[in-house]
């Protein structure tokens, strides 16, 4: 599945002013390809890759995934579009605190059917290595336990598009590896990923990273491989 | 993962919360049931205590008698008034006749007499008899009224208070009337009229007495009160429909009316007073109730607002805005119903209490059934239920219906 973002711009009000955090940004992102978006603080990463997740409509601009604009599709639509092919690694990891580490990893379920949810789930701890942890609650773990689960989560329905935004952020280089291996075994089974980051280790395992700054995307660089 | 299993899950792990939450609604329910059942048991003692001096009203002036007079077509009006009785006679079966039409409206209460002066040869002095029977009950009329004079039983004797005093006769002891002996059932008090020297005794021994086997010479009535501008005329015209022109009918006496207006005036003034207890009780629920749906509808909306981050997290994975209006309504709508029957089971028994402490200082008891109210259940539990499940739904509603990303980014 192809990830088409055309001319994007968001702005949003702050006060009385107008902020600007995306500005005419167009990307394409192929399906088994994995793009890393790099770029300072307040650069407008985040935000595009929210755009493009659906969770926050643009000023202007479209988002397409396999053709079909997300934000032309009515909210409940695009909720159950999301559910079925994009999964959303936040920084914040975003879990739920009153669920277990597997009741997390399940809660996709909540919005899409899937046959065998409780297999791939039992199949994603054992990957992430949160067997001895599975029934704890979010509190009892650490970040980057916790990160874990948040991507265990965001794979669950083996999505075609994967959004994380700096993954890594909070995490030692172990957890980042674990981390970013399963986002990459995910793009090398055909999915489409964005990884938001400022660690040059975590954009080097992407196939092309994109600068951003003043809300655009600056450069464009192919990453080598070995 | 399902909405009901997420709802039990939160509610497990914020035990607390929840519990702070079902306890607020319970003592909020808890005390606007209570205070309605206060206030209901105030207003049944009010109408119990009214109904209880319209009652002594009715014994107090009873002893005012009868209004209403039907009396042979032949009774000279003139001899009437001279004697207080006429001497022509009618048949008992003209009492039957009425009690069994379904058109007398304006009447109550028919007593038919047979009254005489006569000789108590056994004292050597005049008396005047009065042979009465019970009051001939109507045939289509339910609720019967009590009867404002109890009948004379066989065998008794009643007489008056200045006869009593003078042939010093005394409740009880046998007394021979006219060669008959009787026991004397009681003396009525003075009542300042020809009844001070009256003898009672039961209409049958009447008749035989006076050799008139079967003959009234007057009904007795009360004239209901419920006539409208000329009273007298309606009656006239109801019993001359029943009975044609065989009676004369006559109104005895304006004390029985002025009975009657005391008894309408009492009956006013407990009316009047009770319709401003429901008036005053009813501003007080109300305002009550405004208070209550205050609390509760502000700690669901707390609760429901405070967890927007959830609300985003969900939307975010993908959950649609009616998966999460039913897992906040839902919680809603089960801390409501629990709330509510908690509420009301504590209510009642708050009640009841407060109810049993009014109880020991009145005379007047009541029981749970008396104050049990079910639509006072019903009117609690849908209120509750609904004012929860609204203040759920308003934040849930409005936090799902925005963009994700803004809610996250908001929390």
């Amino acid at each position: 599945m192809n990830l088409d973002l055309t001319k994007i711009t968001l702005n949003y009000q702050r006060g009385e002013h107008v902020v600007r955090a995306v500005h005419d940004v167009s990307l394409t992102v192929a399906a088994g390809e994995f793009v890393a978006i790099q770029g300072s603080s307040g650069a407008g990463k985040s935000s595009l890759l929210l755009v493009a997740g659906g969770l926050l409509r643009p000023t202007e601009g479209q988002v397409k995934i396999e053709g079909q604009d997300l934000y032309e599709q009515p909210s409940e639509q695009r909720a159950a579009f999301r559910a079925k092919h994009i999964g959303i690694i936040f920084q914040r990891f975003h879990l739920l605190p009153y669920l277990s580490v597997r009741q997390n990893i399940l809660t996709p379920t909540l919005a899409v059917s899937l046959p065998d949810a409780e297999v791939r789930a039992e199949q994603l701890i054992a990957k992430f290595g949160l067997e001895h942890r599975s029934q704890h609650q979010p509190s009892r773990l650490s970040a980057g336990e916790c990160q874990r689960v948040a991507t265990a989560r965001a794979l669950l329905a083996n999505p075609k598009v994967i959004l994380a935004d700096e993954p890594t952020g909070n995490l030692d280089r172990e957890n980042s590896a674990i981390v970013l291996d399963a986002i990459r075994a995910a793009v090398d089974a055909g999915s489409a990923a964005i990884l938001v980051t400022h660690d040059e280790q975590a954009a080097a395992r992407a196939d092309r990273v994109l600068h951003m700054r003043d809300s655009q995307i600056t450069t464009s660089e192919q990453v080598a491989t070995e | 993962m399902n909405v009901p299993q997420l709802i039990w899950l939160e509610i497990l792990y914020r035990k607390l919360s929840f519990a702070q939450a079902l306890a607020v609604l319970v003592v909020a329910v808890a005390v606007s049931v209570s205070t309605v059942l206060v206030v209901r048991s105030h207003q049944l003692k009010a109408e119990a205590h009214v109904a209880q001096l319209n009652d002594e009203i009715r014994k107090i002036t009873k002893n005012m008698g009868f209004n209403i007079d039907i009396l042979p077509k032949e009774v000279n009006l003139s001899d009437l008034y001279a004697n207080d009785f006429g001497e022509a006679t009618m048949p008992f079966d003209l009492v039957k006749r009425l009690a069994d039409s379904r058109e007398i409206v304006t009447i109550n209460h028919l007593r038919p007499s047979l009254i005489r002066k006569v000789r108590w040869r056994e004292h050597d002095r005049d008396v005047i008899l009065m042979g009465v029977s019970a009051v001939v009950p109507w045939t289509h009329r339910k609720n019967p009224k009590k009867p404002l004079e109890p009948a004379v039983p066989e065998g008794k004797i009643i007489v008056g208070a200045v006869l009593a005093e003078q042939l010093n006769l005394k409740a009880g002891q046998e007394v021979v009337f006219r060669g008959e002996k009787l026991i004397l059932e009681k003396v009525y008090p003075s009542r300042g009229s020809s009844d001070d020297i009256t003898v009672w005794i039961d209409l049958a021994k009447a008749q035989e007495m006076l050799q008139l086997p079967g003959r009234i010479n007057m009904i007795q009535a009360l004239e209901c009160n419920c006539a409208s501008i000329d009273r007298l005329g309606e009656v006239r015209a109801e019993i001359a429909g029943v009975l044609g022109g065989d009676v004369q009918v006559i109104e005895r006496s304006s004390i029985a009316l002025a009975r009657a207006e005391a008894r309408e005036k009492v009956k006013a003034q407990g009316a009047a007073s009770l319709d401003q207890m429901q008036q005053h009780a009813t501003k007080q629920t109300v305002l009550l109730a405004v208070a209550v749906s205050a609390i509760i509808g502000l700690l669901m909306f707390i609760n429901a607002r405070q967890r927007r981050y959830e609300i985003g997290i969900l939307r975010a994975i993908g959950a649609s805005t009616r998966q999460i209006i039913l897992l906040f309504v839902g919680k809603g709508l089960l801390l409501g119903f629990t709330g509510a029957i908690l509420g009301c089971l504590a209510g009642f028994a708050m009640g009841l209490r407060a109810t049993a402490n009014l109880a020991a200082e009145s005379q007047i008891q009541l029981s749970a059934g008396d104050l049990f109210v079910p639509e006072l259940v019903a009117v609690v539990m849908v209120a509750t239920i609904f004012l929860t499940a609204l203040a759920s739904w308003i934040p849930a509603v409005t936090a799902a219906t925005q963009d994700p990303a803004v809610v996250l980014s908001q929390e």
